[in-house]
């Protein structure tokens, strides 16, 4: 496979990983095992009223163990695209669930991070101004900034998160650099329109982002789509995958039958979301996208938690 | 007595669809319009409900009257890992 973004700096494992602590809005959260049974997660404390890891797993239950892993860490993995092109890029480098997720570390959408405790890696912060993601190309990603595990190695694009001078230290922004600009605009205004339509006022979390979207010469950025607002706080998001508990096989087979597909979701948003009617617009609208796996919905919530709404991400 | 839990519309238009197709004499079906006329709401409010679409807290109240039924709130917790794919029913 032809290497898609030269230049691009991804931390290495320094070897196979155990035991990996996971962090919930930048607090110590829980911890995550393999084992010969499979994979275990085990909150830190049995407190009810700590934030939840996902939707599916709240703290009432303080210890979790299934033979897979659980979907609420692969959401983060990359594709299977992505995970060969990282073990031709790094051979001999041992590139099991675990040491993906350590690799993310920090580097991910929504409010979970992960950290090998035997050899933690930390990564300087890059900022970006505006004029200067603008004028960025396809040869000079090197100096662009983060890149996200997830989406690095997608066909279409690869995704990196970086700081806004304007804001605070963290990182603010969601940047794709396209491989095929022209085609992606395209599908950015058909999205919009859609958004438009089905939701005149903006009130829903769904596509927010795509109205904050900004292009450059080879760049597409917007505001991060985990990221309230006000706060600058990371909010939970939780992939469908996640919410029905489907790997990414179950998924696809469930994807290949519309009309039930359509059913679940529909009983997803009345389960999680408020504005149920208009979500449900908006997913209708959205729905060619879903089913062809451009767009992946996902809830996006506070992690104590307070559900906000549906949201669609870029699917890699 | 047999308690049935109503999550959402799609339950409640479940529920009067089952109610309606054996309210009628003889323990068969009841037709749309005797159900609106007994409710006293319009025979499309009656169609509207069993597509799961909204309408008022009074309309399905008056609906659910006409087969003798009330409504009972009862704690309704999220699904779980264990019950989501059933839950969601994402098997056929």
């Amino acid at each position: 496979m032809k290497l898609p973004t030269p230049g691009i700096q991804l931390p290495r494992p320094t070897g196979k990983v155990a035991l990996l602590q996971v962090f919930n809005k930048g607090l110590p959260c829980g911890w995550l095992g393999k084992s010969a049974q499979g994979f275990w997660f085990h909150y830190n404390s049995g407190a009810n009223t700590q934030p939840w890891l996902c939707l599916t797993m709240p703290p009432t239950q303080n210890h979790y163990q299934q033979q897979n892993l659980f979907t609420v860490f692969q959401q983060h993995l990359p594709t299977q695209q992505g995970c060969e092109w990282l073990q031709q890029h790094m051979p001999g480098t041992p590139l099991g669930e675990l040491e993906l997720l350590a690799m993310a570390g920090a580097n991910t959408l929504g409010s979970l991070s992960f950290s090998n405790p035997d050899a933690p890696m930390v990564q300087p912060r890059m900022h970006t101004t505006t004029q200067r993601l603008q004028q960025i190309t396809g040869d000079q990603t090197n100096t662009l900034g983060t890149p996200l595990l997830q989406g690095f190695t997608g066909e279409l694009h690869s995704t990196f998160l970086v700081g806004n001078q304007t804001r605070n230290n963290a990182p603010n922004l969601l940047v794709h650099l396209l491989q095929k600009p022209g085609s992606i605009q395209e599908l950015h205004a058909a999205l919009l329109h859609a958004k438009t339509n089905a939701d005149p006022s903006n009130k829903l979390q769904g596509l927010r982002w795509a109205s904050t979207l900004q292009t450059g010469n080879a760049v597409w950025f917007h505001d991060r789509p985990d990221l309230e607002p006000f706060q600058q706080q990371r909010l939970g998001i939780d992939h469908l995958e996640t919410l029905l508990n489907l790997n990414p096989l179950q998924y696809r087979e469930l994807l290949a039958h519309p009309t039930r597909f359509r059913m679940v979701c529909h009983e997803v948003i009345r389960t999680y979301c408020k504005h149920a009617q208009e979500e449900i617009k908006l997913l209708d609208a959205l729905f060619d996208w879903i089913v062809q796996g451009t767009l992946k919905p996902c809830v996006v919530y506070e992690p104590r938690p307070t559900v906000l709404g549906m949201n669609y991400l870029w699917a890699n | 007595m047999n308690v049935e839990t109503l999550k959402n519309q799609l339950d409640l238009a479940a529920l009067v669809r089952n109610q309606r197709l054996q309210a009628g004499p003889k323990g068969g079906k009841m037709t749309a319009q005797t159900l609106a006329d007994l409710a006293g709401v319009g025979r499309d409010t009656i169609f509207r409900i069993e597509r799961g679409e909204d309408v008022s807290f009074t309309t399905a109240m008056r609906v659910l009257r006409v087969f003798g039924l009330g409504l009972n709130a009862a704690p309704v917790q999220w699904p779980t890992l264990e019950n989501a794919q059933h839950y969601f029913q994402t098997k056929p």
